[in-house]
């Protein structure tokens, strides 16, 4: 049974009951909320994601709860609650989901040190992993979005949770989060994309969540073996442009915005090296992401024949 | 999980959920990985379980590392300065290799410093670039005069936090510990710089800090210290408890100390030899004391439930307690002016309340 099958009561039920678990692969979340539209944005977003039993181990409790108070008369709110833990400002109550996103993100940074986590976006496609390093302004989310839509599997637009031991990349999977144009684009691209509720206004301005397909869910247990990395750049009316990278630089620019290299210390050191060392490395530059989508799709056909 | 680890092999999942999400609430997952390596059993728990006990001791370790990198600032900045400097808690137990230093957040690093030599090492912390991280006046007189320790400070760019004492517990408490005999008994740690608390005072250190310096609450995380302090100073050091109940004598911290094994041998199994029980019976406190103070501990000290909200059970025990360490820690005139300001303020909040409610 689906996320997508479930009634609002059903919802309801679970989300202010034992939780409605969310398992996205390389960690369980349970959510608990009192709020009374998240439960259906969720079902949009994880509507592939299958129902499961509240009887279980879970990485992270998140609850998102309305502010009570006299403030909620004027100016309602919600807040993020990890066991009993606070760790941002309320949001204004129509803006559950997203609150609910960057509070899971943030708490599985906190507790994801089993891992070298990566911020990136990682896609998969003929066994060929694909990190996509998360540089301010590159695009990185249209494009790990954009590759999903067109018969990659989507691993995770955010995380790359990195195996210490051999290097190999694990599903963190969650919805996508759009902002601002980068919805239109890929609304217009791939009008068949599922998205959760649109949320104007949040402090990254307009965000709205594309759902996982149904294949990246079915495989969200399986890791992979990075074999390209690939720092995306947007520039408006840019010809298309493919330029190596290499591992050195590409090293440094990987763990430079990674959530816990330096934590890890010598341990990370060795995951990122194994990570790199079997990789081929790109700068790409593109204005259309058709162009972006053809390219890859031919260094994803030579990287696994070669 | 902490005392007999082999028992949650057998655990259900959301056993496990449960003791996890409890264990991270009071900071104990770091002790727990610990724990379950030494006793290997960490490949007989749930691997979802396993990793997130890994995560939490791969925090402790580098935070280690960052009371390590401190350490040496410290000892390059106080380079002129020929006195003692004793760490205190979990700086001493990583440096002395102590299994309480194991898996622990460390937070801050605390010094012990003799009060005669504290303006001079204050001045040469300064001219190395630490700063104050308390700039209200108020707060600063506060520390100064009222409390154990310097307001913190911190070198811009270090990840540590460094708090200088010059005694263990606030000089407006009742309980006087003689800084100097501190200073005087203390040992130093192989290959550094540093001293460490006599086993005796370290132990008492940890107990004063709950019993005579704390409400309590919650504080499970500082009994499992305890009992690891207890534990292993008791199987190195020759006539540790006759040290312990002798010094605990001389510093009047003889009630809390008993509060401590109390809970101690009660709830972790700390292993108590034969004087040490007949101590507790010659030195309890009077039978209703002991009752009371036994159920409000057993209320407030666990660590609170992940989802539901204290019972009022806990929460009036929590008032209580905390009554008691004000009691404790203020002499009667500064507690009068203190009870006074916040009888003020609450009453002052109620009204307000009431007008919005109104409004």
């Amino acid at each position: 049974m689906q996320i997508a099958t479930l009634t609002d009561d059903d919802l309801h039920r679970r989300l202010n009951g034992p939780g409605l678990i969310l398992d996205v692969g390389a960690a369980s979340i349970r959510v608990f909320s009192d709020t009374p539209d998240l439960g259906a944005a969720i079902r949009t977003v994880y509507g592939a994601f299958p129902v499961l039993d509240a009887d279980r181990f879970c990485e992270v409790a998140a609850r998102v709860r309305r502010v009570g108070g006299l403030r909620r008369l004027v100016r309602p709110q919600v807040e993020f609650e990890v066991d009993g833990l606070l760790p941002f400002e309320p949001f204004p109550a129509d803006t559950p989901l997203p609150l609910l996103e960057w509070g899971v993100n943030w708490t599985l940074a906190e507790r994801f040190n089993h891992r070298l986590l990566l911020h990136a976006g990682v896609v998969e496609k003929s066994g060929v992993g694909i990190v996509m390093p998360a540089i301010p302004g590159s695009g990185k989310s249209t494009l790990t979005a954009a590759l999903m839509l067109s018969g990659y599997r989507l691993l995770s637009d955010e995380f790359g949770a990195v195996h210490l031991d051999d290097g190999s990349l694990l599903p963190v999977l969650k919805g996508a989060a759009l902002k601002n144009a980068s919805i239109d684009v890929i609304h217009k691209a791939f009008p068949a994309a599922r998205f959760g509720p649109s949320y104007p206004g949040t402090r990254k301005g307009t965000v709205a969540h594309l759902a996982p397909d149904a294949a990246s869910v079915a495989a969200r247990h399986q890791s992979v073996q990075g074999r390209l990395i690939i720092f995306p750049l947007y520039q408006a009316d840019a010809e298309i442009k493919l330029e190596p990278v290499g591992q050195a630089e590409a090293f440094a620019k990987l763990v430079v915005n990674a959530f816990n290299y330096e934590l890890l210390g010598p341990a990370g050191f060795t995951a990122a090296s194994r990570l790199v060392r079997g990789c081929t490395c790109y700068r790409l530059t593109y204005a259309r992401l058709g162009d972006a989508i053809a390219e890859t799709d031919r260094l994803v056909l030579e990287t696994a024949e070669g | 999980m902490l005392t007999q680890p082999h028992r949650c092999v057998d655990w259900t999942s959301a056993q496990w959920d449960l003791a996890i999400r409890t264990a991270r609430l009071v900071k104990l997952l770091g002790t727990a990985y610990q724990r379950m390596r030494d006793t290997h059993l960490l490949d007989a728990i749930p691997l979802a379980v396993q990793q997130q006990l890994e995560s939490s001791y791969r925090i402790s370790i580098h935070r280690a590392g960052m009371v390590r990198i401190e350490l040496d600032a410290v000892r390059h900045a106080l380079a002129d300065y020929d006195g003692p400097i004793v760490l205190l808690k979990g700086a001493a137990y990583s440096l002395q290799g102590l299994a309480a230093g194991q898996g622990r957040i460390f937070e801050d690093t605390d010094l012990l410093i003799p009060k005669s030599r504290l303006d001079d090492v204050e001045e040469q912390l300064v001219v190395a670039g630490w700063e104050t991280e308390t700039p209200d006046p108020y707060d600063q007189r506060y520390y100064r005069e009222w409390s154990h320790e310097l307001p913190p400070m911190r070198a811009p760019g270090h990840a540590m936090q460094l708090d200088v004492h010059h005694t263990i517990i606030p000089v407006t408490a009742r309980f006087r510990p003689d800084a100097a005999r501190l200073v005087s008994m203390s040992r130093p740690i192989d290959g550094t710089r540093f001293v460490a608390l006599h086993p005796a005072h370290q132990l008492l250190h940890a107990v004063a800090h709950v019993f005579a310096d704390s409400d309590c609450v919650s504080r499970l995380r500082d009994m499992v210290d305890m009992d690891a302090l207890a534990r292993q100073h008791a199987t190195i050091e020759p006539d540790f408890w006759n040290n312990v109940l002798d010094e605990a004598r001389l510093a009047t911290l003889e009630r809390p100390l008993w509060y401590a094994l109390d809970v101690c041998a009660g709830w972790l199994e700390t292993p108590l030899p034969p004087s040490v029980q007949t101590w507790r019976v010659e030195h309890s406190p009077p039978a209703p004391i002991r009752w009371l103070m036994r159920s409000l501990l057993g209320q407030c000290m666990p660590p609170p439930s992940p989802d539901r909200s204290d019972s009022i059970g806990r929460r009036i025990s929590a008032k209580l307690l905390m009554l008691r360490y004000i009691w404790l820690r203020m002499p009667p005139r500064l507690l009068a002016y203190h009870a006074t300001k916040k009888v003020v303020r609450a009453l002052r909040n109620r009204f307000t309340a009431r007008a919005d409610t109104a409004a």
